[in-house]
């Protein structure tokens, strides 16, 4: 069965352009034009990804994105031509996974989705101890982590933090939302921490961590765990 | 006992001396008191002194009433020896209980002189206070400043001086007139830190009778207050910029984010159009290739109309020079445009009601062809579709009177005047795709460039219409002029 994709835009053009694209990969594709129509097929259609402008008429694409997450898990990929990053934060924080910003290729856009879809396919069996991503192994039920076959030590910090991005791989995630997860509510704010903790460790687990293979930076935004799209 | 307050020192003094003459006339027409009672007497004399007319007559009548006793009453009488040594302590018990009392009297009557003084100084200067912390304009406040301080130090001017933008010390507030007479100023400096801001300046009430010391500090008192109260003024001002400033930012921001975002959409559309048809690994059936080579061309039309306003824009903002004009037959004109724009009109009946025998204007073609452009596209654009678009033309008075009206939902309420300024939409800048509310703007420079006028109004009926104005001959130009003028100099040779 092909994945369902919900296009959420009010400008016409725009999406008539990505129900042609995405129609032509094999998805079936639904546009809806406003905030309320949106969260009515969300219910109603049950689609596997949502792709949501933020600027939307009658309900905004953020409230659209947090009533959304009240009730589903479904994934959500952020379209927006601001470039203002707050915008984007919030919407990752709130619950979107990805986003994209306009103009965008494609193969961009393709890619993106797929990594969403994987995702999602991933977090419904859960219960997968262990996980590998090219040379490294990760084994949730005995807190082990391998680098090419050799465990490397981690500080429990360390390994909270990598716990964190691997669970939720391929998923953009925000400074806010890594510090309150790891460190607590209280350290929200505490990005150069984050930064500190981060470069310890790719240290340990890149093979070179000048350039990161997993753990990507989201400039100004926070960090993705990669899995090939 | 008010009365005696306001007495000169002399008749004060003369009262204290004419109030023991009395006592010791009344003393000698009684017989054979007892020294001790008349000792009480003149010590209530004395007393009486102190309390009512002050510290100095009352020393004054405590000698006078010493010299009275020993001379009428002590032995030997009428004579300011004494006999008797027992006298002799007398008298000089006498003398120091006089002075005692008198100078405790006294001093008590001066404190409480000087209490009710400084009780009516606090009272206008806690009225001062009061109405430089009120909001009032600085100019009220150092209204009041010359006021209250010419009344608190009792002069007869009071002058406000603070130093202007050009560094020149200027008069901002006076009370009472200067005498033409010589006088002697009094300043107190207007000081924040090193820097003065002005001058108090007050006149004495005469050449001789300079301020008191007390008065001196009043002075600087009130020379404080007015510092404090020309700072706030200055700190209200530079908050207020500070807010202009930011909501300018705001407005700024608004405009790049609804500029941006107009930009980026058509974009959006050719970039991902053009990557999906080069991407390989579809075989795009041609109905799909028509679409998508449909829509990159529709949105870069779409582009090319956005950033051609945007530099319309900013050459009717630059000031460029109105292009050359012509003679114009309206009723063609508004047939032309109609002509180019008919497939975006296809869902809008339109009416036109032009009469055959308008007489032409000179008017740029291509500017107001532009106008009218903007004023149809966006009655198609603001009204729902089917809803008549109706175009009349004509003349009057000397002008060519052109108006667009629409069934649509009309104007919103204040929005009448606005909507000719840039980046004012009547929906917020994320709903559209099309345009940057530039375009009425750009009418009204273009219409302001040919001497017209234009504005909106909404119909009692329901919809909307917008009008302009055209003279049917342009006032001449500076350069046109210029032009003639050579002309006839040519000829003239």
């Amino acid at each position: 069965m092909s994945a369902r994709i919900l296009v959420v835009d009010d400008e016409p053009q725009i999406g008539r352009l990505l129900k042609t694209s995405l129609s032509a990969r094999g998805y079936e594709v639904a546009v809806a034009s406003d905030g309320q129509a949106a969260l009515d097929m969300a219910a109603s259609w049950r689609p596997d990804l949502m792709l949501l402008d933020l600027g939307l008429p009658t309900v905004d694409g953020l409230e659209v994105c947090r009533q959304v997450r009240t009730w589903s898990e479904v994934p959500i990929i952020v379209l927006t031509v601001r470039d203002a990053e707050q915008d984007k934060v919030a919407a990752l924080d709130l619950g979107a996974d990805d986003y994209l910003t306009k103009p965008f290729g494609t193969d961009e856009l393709l890619a993106r989705i797929r990594v969403a879809l994987r995702h999602a396919a991933r977090l419904s069996v859960t219960d997968e101890p262990v996980r590998h991503f090219d040379d490294l192994t990760i084994d949730l039920a005995r807190r082990l982590v391998l680098v090419r076959g050799q465990e490397v030590h981690l500080t429990p910090r360390e390994y909270d933090l990598l716990r964190v991005l691997v669970l939720q791989a391929g998923k953009v995630l925000t400074h806010r939302m890594l510090l309150r997860t790891v460190w607590g509510g209280s350290y929200e704010q505490d990005v150069p921490t984050l930064r500190v903790f981060v470069t310890q460790l790719r240290r340990k687990i890149e093979a070179d961590p000048a350039h990161p293979a997993h753990i990507l930076t989201e400039p100004g935004i926070g960090y993705r765990f990669h899995i090939s799209g | 006992m008010d009365s005696f307050r306001r007495w000169g020192l002399a008749q004060r003094y003369g009262m204290s001396v004419i109030s023991v003459a009395l006592t010791t006339l009344l003393l000698i027409q009684l017989p054979s008191l007892h020294q001790a009672n008349i000792a009480l007497l003149y010590l209530l004399v004395v007393l009486i002194s102190a309390t009512m007319i002050g510290l100095g007559p009352a020393m004054l009548a405590s000698v006078l009433a010493f010299l009275g006793f020993n001379y009428f009453f002590v032995v030997p009488l009428h004579a300011f020896t004494v006999a008797e040594s027992q006298d002799v302590v007398r008298l000089l018990t006498f003398l120091v209980v006089a002075v005692i009392v008198s100078s405790l009297a006294g001093r008590v009557r001066d404190q409480a002189d000087s209490a009710r003084r400084s009780a009516a100084e606090l009272t206008t200067l806690y009225g001062l206070s009061q109405t430089i912390s009120a909001a009032v304009t600085i100019d009220r406040i150092l209204h009041v400043v010359a006021q209250t301080t010419a009344h608190l130090l009792n002069v007869p001017v009071c002058a406000v001086l603070l130093y202007d933008d050009g560094g020149r010390l200027a008069e901002r507030a006076r009370s009472g007139d200067p005498s033409p007479e010589p006088s002697r100023q009094v300043d107190a400096f207007l000081r924040i830190g090193p820097r003065v801001l002005g001058v108090l300046r007050v006149t004495q009430r005469a050449l001789d009778d300079p301020l008191t010391q007390a008065e001196q500090k009043n002075l600087e008192m009130i020379a404080s207050q007015v510092v404090l109260a020309l700072e706030r003024a200055r700190l209200a001002e530079e908050a207020n910029q500070a807010r202009t400033l930011a909501e300018a930012e705001r407005i700024k921001g608004g405009l790049l984010s609804s500029v941006s975002h107009d930009l980026r959409t058509p974009l959006a559309v050719i970039k991902g159009a053009v990557t999906d048809l080069l991407d390989d690994s579809v075989a795009w059936d041609a109905a799909a290739r028509y679409d998508l080579l449909h829509a990159i061309n529709d949105q870069s039309d779409h582009l090319n109309r956005l950033v051609g306003n945007l530099l319309e824009m900013s050459r009717i903002e630059a000031g460029a020079q109105p292009p050359a004009r012509s003679a114009q037959d309206i009723g063609e004109l508004v047939a032309n445009v109609l002509n180019r724009m008919s497939p975006r009109l296809a869902t809008h009946p339109i009416t036109t009601d032009i009469p055959a025998d308008l007489p032409a204007v000179q008017i740029n073609y291509t500017q107001i062809d532009q106008v009218l452009t903007n004023l149809i596209e966006n009655a198609a654009k603001y009204t729902p579709a089917d809803t008549p678009i109706a175009i009349k033309a004509e003349l009057e008075h000397n002008m060519i009177r052109v108006e667009v009206r629409d069934q649509g939902p009309g104007i919103p309420a204040g929005l009448s005047t606005r909507i000719f300024e840039k980046f004012v939409r009547v929906t917020s800048p994320e709903r559209h795709a099309d345009g940057m509310g530039l375009g009425l703007a750009i009418c009204k420079g273009m219409i302001d460039m040919h001497h017209g006028r234009i504005w909106a109004e909404n119909l009692p009926d329901g919809g909307a219409r917008f009008i302009f104005t055209l003279p049917l001959h342009a006032p001449a130009n500076r350069s046109a002029l210029r032009t003639a003028e050579r002309q006839t100099q040519l000829e003239r040779i």
